[in-house]
């Protein structure tokens, strides 16, 4: 696998690579994925050069952007993830947690069987009961934040929320430990909108995700505008370039080198054949319609598009599951979307063969009440629920936990968030208790205090 | 405290027929007056404690303005006789003079000849300059804080202090400072440091022509009464106090806080009794927008009390919360014994502690027997919640709640779930007796003179934005054993904000007449080894909201003044409807409320929106809609049908203009749409993938959170959004192109982009090299150079 990865790399990132795995052979690191932060490191003195890699280069008075091999804690069998976030808080009663036979608990849901035997869901998982032999389902979640605000942040940050300081989240953890696998695209990309916010909490920004509003338009502005020819477009960047001359050579500050850099990397990116990693519109008739025509199957399809151009993380977002009233109502318009998209990435990465390299991670911030409330509805319930695990090493056709016959209490193998965030960067080979300081000096890691649970691995 | 609109002040001196008025500035700031005449853009008006003041006539709201035209003599004599007397200068002359007014240092005079002088104050004897700075109508804004007012002597020597310390320390450290910048580079960095914005062309100029030899100081006075400060330092203070216009997708009346905040700023009030009324404020938003403070942390008391040690005494102890501090002395116990003091406040009020909702309880209670008046509540939920939860839940009160050690409290000093007995940590001990409230025996130790952290905190705060370093790093975590680089001036400045009486105008001003304020900019990064060597000013990029703000300089006209009616409106409907609900009696409330019966979701909400007043101003129930709450003046619709046939009669060219000046004059920006305000005039913060977001404009979330640092979507956004820059380049009625069209030659037009951008004057070689761009073609060359200097360094950076 690895032969062929390296044949897929450009000239320039090749070398880079070989690189790298000589200084691992020196003992200075070992890991194919430490490779990419340390190419980095070592190319970072001279950004000036177009072709140089340095979309996030490690800054060199940072002693931990590279990763040695006592630091590496986790087993990188997953090389990306695609990280499905439903925000308000999926009902996991109605999901991935059904109890059979309990009419008072399971409300307007049946249960429907998949093909794994043991594994049950609810009926409006239909056609993601046929993938399920991909899936590792947790039932034994439990969270302390029973608000969405807080209980968002702390599933995307493993930290609670606090006035004083911002986490970063997962994709941030990614882009700053092991930097982008392409040097054209960033490391982490977000699709939808933001619901938790904060950027790249207190790392620098520009370990931050890249956000794309609306899949179907792709990255925003990566084109001239529109009436401007190349030439027109060079006429303008060597006056603004004239206008710097004197500025730069007055002013030696990083920021001002970070702008230039940053040029240099847009335009980069804008010449890069990967920004089509960015237009789901080039993708077949066929495959749009796998996909579906939702504003989240595109985005799933999107997704989909940049791990294959390389990006390590993308997230994808998914509003309205806070099911307060007529739960029914919702959970049909809901699921049915849901349903199609997820069984169609698991099915459409399973096909390309992406599915051992990928992991799909599906999160929300608590589960619903086990009982339907006056309004018709389920209230937040934090004790409680369920997430998903699927590729990227883990082994399908697996639970893990258990929650009594009302699906009300863990009784067997509770998951903290922090523990399952820890799972997310033990797949990714992150070094998960490795301490970062924030600048207020004070200590950080990227699940906080979690386990993760490596039993879900094959 | 209605501290909305509310800044009345009676008449108590009669001048003739002078005008008494009350006027209304754009901010529907009410001042009770007499009017002393007008010329030009200029108002001289006087108030009760007899103090002048001339305001910009186009601050008034419309009405105002054209009283004044109309019913006011367009005089200024009047009032510019009333001073007219002996003066005596410092070297024994005497001079007969009339006293026209007071800007900074200089004193505008009109001698028995006719000829007007404007002279330094020193040049006058002891008594006579006190008694021009008592009586000199000030030249600055509307209700100019009376109670402040400082010799310019104490505050020139202040100047000359500092300068003397930072030699002294120069020497000392064998360190050369930077030279003195040009004035250019003083101006875009004055601007953008005071008001928040680079200058426009026509600014830029005026400064750069005036020949006066104190003509810096005097830019720094002037730009202290410019409303744009305002804009600017609200962005600051934004920033610190997490100002957020919604919580949880929810309008909670931080839209008052923060116009409260910009009122604060704009009257100067001492800074002491801003944090006083902050940390005291108690009842509803629509009473006391100050409320915002605590309501910015709903339920989190704790989190509250962390922040607000670490923005206003500078010292961070959130790590206290769980465990002792590890870099600093603070315990755990301390923690809790601070907290103590302000846990008694609560957010949110209970609507039942109103009678009117109460006895609503009860009268369900009694038409539908208990458990029917359950599903009652249910099925009218929506209703009530706009009706009466909302708006009676938003406000705050000080409460017999007490504090306890957490359940797992580790340390052998206080037991695990026992009340917390309140303490102070440093400065002199609070004693509280038992039931007695902690609040404002808190709040007096903490804005103390002797609490050595609060004026220390905020000396070392502004000497930070003015400088872009503080002396103590970092500013909000100053320890016990923080060392100041500069520890005599650091002992200095506390004193002066002290001696000051907190008075943080003059504070700021006195920085930025500083020569270090003045010196060439520090290029490079500071390092941690050496440290900083103070040498100038750090270079700093422009912050989002500066970047922003001097971008739509280019494009809308008075730039500053507008301001935008939609920011408060959510929260003045909540506001009349809490005050309408208050004033119904329980019956009427209890009908209103039982027409929701049995209506589905999407009923019940349009039925709640109707009777809150939201989307429509229709009355409730015959209920009238008189409002107390003061919302600025909007700028007013214009029927166009109407005007067209106003001037029908006029043939179509001529029309055209006339109509076109109507609608400016009721509106000077109805010509540029709904998105350009100046960024405090915006939602705090800004939604996500704004400009302002986009460049790093502090998301709200925690204190001092703006960051400057480059990201690929601005660059995107810079070189390939075209937007922008078809409003500056594309359409004539630009800020920008008003300019350029009025300047004949190339080179001409060039030192108007240069003027409104780089604040300078071009070189010969750049003079040379766009000329050269704009003969070819001159649309083409426009457009090129500005996306050019829009993409390039010297824009960004503040030299």
């Amino acid at each position: 696998m690895m032969k062929d990865e390296l044949m897929k790399l450009d000239e320039k990132s090749r070398r880079d690579f070989m690189s790298a795995v000589a200084k691992a052979s020196l003992g200075v690191s070992a890991s194919f994925l430490a490779g990419c932060s340390l190419a980095d490191t070592e190319t970072v003195q001279k950004p000036a050069d177009p072709a140089a890699p340095g979309f996030n280069p490690v800054p060199e008075e940072d002693p931990t952007g590279t990763l040695s091999a006592s630091q590496l804690n986790g087993k990188p069998t997953a090389k990306n993830i695609i990280y499905i976030y439903l925000a308000g808080g999926m009902t996991h009663v109605d999901t991935f947690d059904p109890k059979p036979g309990k009419k008072d608990v399971m409300g307007p849901t049946n249960v429907i069987g998949t093909n794994v035997d043991g594994i049950q869901v609810g009926h409006w998982l239909e056609k993601t009961a046929k993938h399920m032999d991909k899936v590792a389902v947790i039932n034994s979640l439990s969270t302390t934040q029973g608000a969405h605000a807080q209980g968002n942040y702390f599933m995307h940050t493993s930290y609670t929320k606090r006035a004083s300081i911002r986490h970063p989240r997962m994709g941030t953890w990614v882009s700053k430990l092991s930097g982008p696998a392409n040097k054209d695209l960033p490391a982490s990309v977000f699709i939808g909108s933001d619901s938790v916010g904060g950027g790249a909490g207190f790392l620098p920004s520009k370990f931050g995700s890249l956000g794309i509003g609306d899949p179907e338009e792709g990255l925003q502005n990566s084109k001239r505008p529109k009436g401007v020819s190349e030439s027109e477009f060079n006429k303008r960047l060597e006056l603004a370039s004239f206008l710097d001359t004197s500025f730069h050579s007055k002013h030696e500050a990083k920021q001002v080198q970070a702008y230039t850099d940053m040029y240099t990397d847009a335009l980069r990116m804008m010449n890069s054949e990967d920004l089509k990693g960015f237009n789901i519109k080039s993708e077949p008739e066929s495959m749009k319609r796998h996909y579906g025509n939702s504003k989240f199957g595109k985005g799933a399809l999107l997704a989909r598009r940049l791990v294959e151009h390389g990006v390590r993380f993308v997230e994808l977002s998914s509003g309205g599951w806070d099911m307060h009233n007529n739960i029914q109502e919702n959970l049909a318009e809901k699921m049915a979307t849901f349903d199609h998209v997820y069984a169609a990435l698991l099915s459409d990465l399973a096909m390309r063969g992406m599915l051992e390299e990928t992991m799909v991670v599906v999160a929300t911030e608590f589960g619903r009440t086990p009982e339907i409330s006056s309004n018709a509805g389920r209230n937040h319930f934090p004790k409680a629920f369920s997430c998903t695990l699927a590729g990227g090493g883990i082994v399908g056709g697996q639970k893990y936990g258990k929650t009594d016959e009302q699906a009300r209490n863990v009784i067997e193998n509770k998951v903290s968030v922090p523990d399952f965030n820890a799972t997310i960067a033990y797949g990714m080979g992150l070094p998960y208790n490795e301490i970062i300081y924030s600048p207020s000096k004070r200590p950080f890691t990227v699940a906080d205090t979690g386990t993760p649970l490596v039993n879900l691995f094959g | 405290m209605k501290h909305i609109v509310t800044c009345t002040i009676a008449l108590g001196l009669s001048i003739g027929s002078l005008q008494a008025k009350v006027l209304t500035d754009q901010r529907g700031r009410k001042a009770d007056v007499k009017v002393l005449g007008w010329n030009g853009n200029q108002v001289h008006i006087q108030n009760k404690a007899g103090k002048r003041t001339i305001i910009p006539l186009d601050t008034l709201i419309a009405k105002d303005r054209q009283w004044v035209e109309a019913h006011v003599k367009r005089d200024m004599e009047l009032a510019r006789t009333i001073q007219l007397k002996e003066y005596t200068t410092a070297d024994g002359r005497t001079v007969k003079a009339e006293l026209l007014g007071i800007k900074g240092m200089m004193v505008q005079m009109r001698s028995v000849s006719g000829r007007e002088v404007e002279l330094p104050l020193v040049k006058f004897s002891k008594p006579d300059q006190n008694f021009i700075v008592a009586n000199a109508p000030h030249i600055g804004a509307l209700n100019a804080n009376p109670e402040l007012r400082h010799s310019p002597i104490m505050l020139a020597n202040a100047v000359k202090k500092i300068d003397g310390m930072m030699n002294d320390w120069y020497k000392q450290k064998g360190v050369k400072p930077n030279p003195i910048v040009d004035d250019s580079t003083f101006l875009r960095r004055a601007y953008l440091s005071v008001i928040g914005r680079v200058p426009t062309a026509d600014e830029a100029k005026r400064f750069l022509t005036d020949r006066a030899v104190n003509k810096r100081e005097l830019l720094i006075d002037e730009l202290y009464e410019h409303e744009g400060y305002v804009h600017h330092m609200f962005n600051y203070w934004a920033d610190l106090l997490r100002i957020k216009t919604r919580l949880q997708g929810r309008n909670y009346g931080a839209a008052y806080y923060a116009q409260w905040v910009k009122d604060t700023i704009r009257e100067n009030k001492p800074y002491d009794k801003f944090v006083t009324e902050m940390l005291t404020a108690e009842g509803y938003y629509w009473d006391n927008p100050a409320v915002g403070f605590y309501r910015r942390d709903l339920n989190m008391p704790l989190d509250n009390l962390a922040v607000m040690t670490q923005t206003l005494l500078g010292s961070s102890i959130v790590c206290a919360q769980c465990h002792d501090h590890p870099f600093d002395t603070w315990t755990q116990k301390q923690y809790y014994e601070m907290a103590a003091y302000t846990y008694p406040m609560v957010t949110r009020l209970r609507q039942n502690e109103q009678p009117n909702i109460r006895e609503l309880g009860k009268m369900t209670v009694a038409e539908y027997g208990k458990k029917e008046a359950r599903q009652f509540g249910i099925e009218t939920r929506r209703v009530k919640q706009v009706l009466i939860d909302y708006p009676l839940q938003s406000g705050t009160k000080e409460t017999d709640r007490r504090l306890k050690y957490p359940k797992d409290y580790n340390y052998a000093n206080a037991k695990p779930n026992s009340t917390v007995a309140p303490g102070t940590p440093f400065g002199d001990e609070v004693r509280i007796g038992k039931g007695d409230k902690t609040i404002a025996p808190f709040v007096d130790w903490f804005v103390s003179k002797k609490n050595p952290r609060f004026s220390q905190n905020i000396a070392n705060r502004l000497f930070k934005e003015a400088m872009g370093l503080g002396m103590i790093e970092p500013a909000d975590e100053i320890k016990h054993d923080s060392k100041a680089f500069n520890p005599l001036l650091m002992d200095f400045l506390t004193e002066l904000v002290c001696d000051l009486d907190y008075d943080l105008k003059a504070y700021q001003q006195i920085l930025r007449k500083t020569e270090l304020f003045q010196r060439e900019v520090y290029g490079k990064d500071v390092n941690p080894v050496d440290g900083y060597p103070f040498t100038g000013p750090l270079l700093r990029r422009m912050n989002a909201e500066q970047l922003w703000d001097s971008v739509v300089t280019l494009i809308i006209p008075k730039v500053d003044s507008r301001y935008n009616p939609r920011l408060l409106a959510n929260d003045a409907n909540i506001a009349r409807t809490g005050q309408r609900t208050l004033k119904t009696p329980s019956k009427e409330l209890f009908e209103v409320i039982s027409q929701a019966k049995g209506m589905d979701q999407r009923e019940a909400r349009a039925y709640a929106n109707k009777i809150s007043g939201y989307g429509n101003r229709g009355s409730m129930m015959g209920m009238s809609m008189t409002s107390d709450v003061g919302l600025m003046e909007m700028p007013k619709q214009i029927d166009a049908k109407a005007l067209s046939r106003k001037y029908a009669k006029l043939p179509s060219q001529e029309r055209k203009k006339k109509i076109h000046e109507e609608r400016l004059k009721a509106d000077p920006w109805y010509q540029f749409g709904a998105n350009f305000y100046r960024s405090a005039e915006i939602e705090s913060p800004a939604r996500g993938g704004h400009f302002l977001n986009m460049f790093g404009q502090s998301d709200r979330e925690i204190t001092e959170n703006d960051n400057q640092e480059a990201s690929i979507p601005q660059v995107l956004t810079l070189m390939n959004d075209s937007e922008l820059l078809d409003y500056m380049i594309a359409r004539p009625q630009s800020v920008l192109m008003q300019a350029v069209s009025k300047a004949a030659t190339p080179r001409e037009k060039i030192d108007v982009i240069w003027l409104s951008t780089y604040t300078r004057y071009p070189n010969d070689h750049e003079y040379q090299k766009l000329t050269a761009e704009l003969v070819e073609n001159e649309s083409a060359g426009l457009k090129r150079i500005m996306w050019a200097v829009l993409n390039s360094q010297p824009y960004r950076f503040i030299e």
